[in-house]
């Protein structure tokens, strides 16, 4: 098995690659320190297992293994941990396994030696606390380049076109493979439905405004175009403004 | 568990306000009523007359104090709901007057009773004008006296419970599972790496924890607190490598400044652990200090991390630790403000100010008065 360790402590990481070539017939690929670059190195090096640290600064364990769910064909996961206990509580009922920081050299065989690959519907079960999707803090995409990683902030709207979903942000646009309806309960309240093909960022909305038409559209902060709204969401629209 | 307290420290601070309360015990009232007698006994004695013709006037005279004093303590018990609403001063002048009022109206009452009886008070005789004033010349002083003293045990008191405190949290902090456990991943994972920083991650870790169990002296000098710091930032940085990193600068103040127990090392975790750890590229620690017309000045600066939600609850996170430590620089020194923040666009920055004591001097007065 082709593994990727990731942790943001470096003597962690160095004890945990020791435990693997050491003691076990595996293979170490490659490491991470940090979130952004465990989806990175996952997307490049497509390892088959990514021992995971759920404590990291910016995009943490529990969040990278969210955004594997669009992937084509996750890795299995193993989280490592000194200690969470909320955490815990969930993997109990999901696919992943955990393993307790100091790893002993029996525990990690044990548990690679049980590595399931976990299925779609269990991916998604991950990404659920108290069965409401947890918000993720970034937005990730496949592109020719590799994978990208958006903050939500820099998030401007999303827009369904045929199968796939654009994401438009600060620095230009993406493609994702979700559909708007996912998109739309995981980031509630922050975006919100104003056509029947798009999503909103909130704190973006500037103000209403009529098209040539006479249609009612909305014009975002840092946007030129203002985006068509369907009037069965103008109500909605309308109450959201006016808490801002 | 934070919760807790903070509500403990608003108790000892209504506690404070209100140090009457110290008053309204069984305890209390008869060590007021034991402090009564023993005034009698002073003024007695400071009669002059023989000893075996004062017989009379003790019992007389301890009565009449003992009827004020149990007034006085009832009337304040009776008001305690109306002065607790009051500021300390204000309700601290009230109790006085109050206390004055009593006495007087008490020595006119006895002085009339006395009168009509045609009982001769005292050596020469006194009109009830003359009596009343004298009695509440005396009441004034004694009052005053009993009232400090009250005063000073409640403080006494809250310090005490602060320091147990701030003990029991830098416990709770470090055996915060995460600290204890990832120190422990650290030294698992030297012990074959490089066995000499293991030994040394091992000596820290203990001497942290020594520090923290240690029950003696509230005060350590600054030499002391800092090197606890350092031991502590040792561990840390082994466990963050080069994303801390730490710029100190303390030489421009005595390093025998006489600071708090545990007054330095949780401010320093709280810059790491909200700080820091929340950077993916960490940032630097920095810790300055400076002594300026005999003020000893600490400043404790920290990134902030950016995220709106993170910012939040670290702020909260401080505010514990740095509740209680203002609490005990508050009661140790007088005086408010010893503890203040700035918050700037992506710094965190603590100012500790405090009057300079030599440790040296401090251990030298406490020999002398113990």
């Amino acid at each position: 098995m082709k593994i990727l360790i990731v942790d943001d402590e470096n003597l962690a990481r160095e004890r945990l690659w020791r435990l693997v070539e050491n003691e076990t017939s595996h293979e170490v690929i490659g490491e991470a320190t940090n979130g952004k670059e465990a989806l990175e190195k996952i997307d490049a090096l497509h390892p088959d297992l990514v021992l995971l640290d759920i404590r990291m600064p910016g995009i943490d364990g529990l969040e990278v293994a969210r955004h594997m769910v669009d992937m084509e064909e996750p890795p299995a996961v193993i989280f490592t941990t000194a200690y969470d206990e909320y955490a815990l509580e969930a993997f109990k009922v999901n696919a992943a396994d955990y393993l307790l920081k100091p790893v002993s050299a029996e525990r990690l065989i044990a548990g690679l030696s049980k590595v399931i690959k976990p299925n779609k519907a269990q991916w998604r079960a991950l990404n659920q606390e108290d069965g409401k999707p947890k918000a993720r803090t970034h937005i990730s995409a496949r592109t020719r380049k590799g994978i990208t990683l958006v903050p939500l902030e820099n998030v401007f709207y999303f827009k369904a076109e045929h199968k796939y979903v654009t994401v438009c942000h600060q620095e230009g646009e993406v493609v994702i493979d979700v559909t708007l309806k996912e998109l739309e309960e995981e980031f509630d309240p922050k975006y919100l439905r104003i056509h029947r093909n798009c999503l909103v960022s909130t704190d973006s909305i500037q103000g209403l405004e009529k098209n040539l038409d006479g249609q009612p559209c909305l014009r975002l902060r840092g946007i030129e175009e203002p985006l068509e709204i369907s009037r069965r969401h103008l109500p909605k629209i309308r109450e959201v403004m006016s808490q801002k | 568990m934070k919760e807790k307290s903070t509500t403990r420290i608003r108790d000892l601070e209504d506690g404070q306000k209100m140090f009457f309360s110290s008053l309204y015990s069984i305890k209390a009232l008869f060590i007021l009523m034991i402090g009564a007698q023993l005034v009698v006994f002073v003024l007695i004695l400071a009669t002059g007359d023989k000893l075996s013709d004062s017989w009379d006037e003790l019992g007389l005279l301890s009565f009449f104090v003992q009827w004020i004093t149990l007034a006085c303590a009832a009337s304040l018990y009776g008001l305690r709901r109306f002065l607790a609403k009051l500021s300390l001063m204000k309700a601290s002048v009230i109790a006085y007057l109050l206390i004055l009022l009593i006495t007087g109206a008490f020595a006119g009452i006895a002085q009339l009773f006395l009168d009509a009886l045609s009982y001769q008070w005292g050596a020469s005789p006194e009109t009830v004008g003359e009596f009343v004033s004298r009695s509440m010349f005396i009441s004034a002083i004694i009052t005053l006296v009993a009232l400090r003293y009250f005063y000073m045990q409640q403080q006494w008191q809250g310090r005490v419970q602060l320091e147990s405190q701030a003990r029991i949290e830098a416990l709770q902090a470090r055996i915060r599972p995460h600290f204890l456990f990832n120190s422990m991943n650290i030294i698992a994972s030297l012990i074959s790496s490089n066995p000499k920083l293991a030994e040394r991650a091992v000596e820290d870790l203990s001497q942290v924890f020594r520090v923290t169990l240690k029950d003696t002296g509230s005060m350590v000098s600054l030499e002391d607190e800092w090197r606890l710091c350092e031991q502590y930032l040792r561990i840390e940085g082994l466990r963050l490598d080069d994303r801390l990193k730490v710029d100190c600068d303390l030489s421009s103040v005595p390093q025998d400044t006489a600071i708090p127990m545990l007054s330095l090392q949780p401010l320093v975790e709280n810059a790491i652990y909200h700080g820091i750890q929340p950077l993916p590229e960490g940032g630097t620690i920095r810790v300055t200090g400076q002594i300026h017309n005999n003020q000893i000045h600490l400043k404790i600066t920290n990134p902030m991390p950016i995220t709106g939600a993170q910012a939040k609850k670290s702020h909260q996170g401080h505010q514990i630790a740095m509740g209680n430590i203002q609490h005990r620089l508050n009661l140790l020194f007088g005086g408010a403000d010893h503890l203040t923040t700035q918050v700037t666009s992506d710094q965190y920055c603590v100012n500790l100010q405090f009057p300079y004591v030599s440790m040296l001097a401090r251990d030298l007065n406490q020999t002398v008065t113990t």
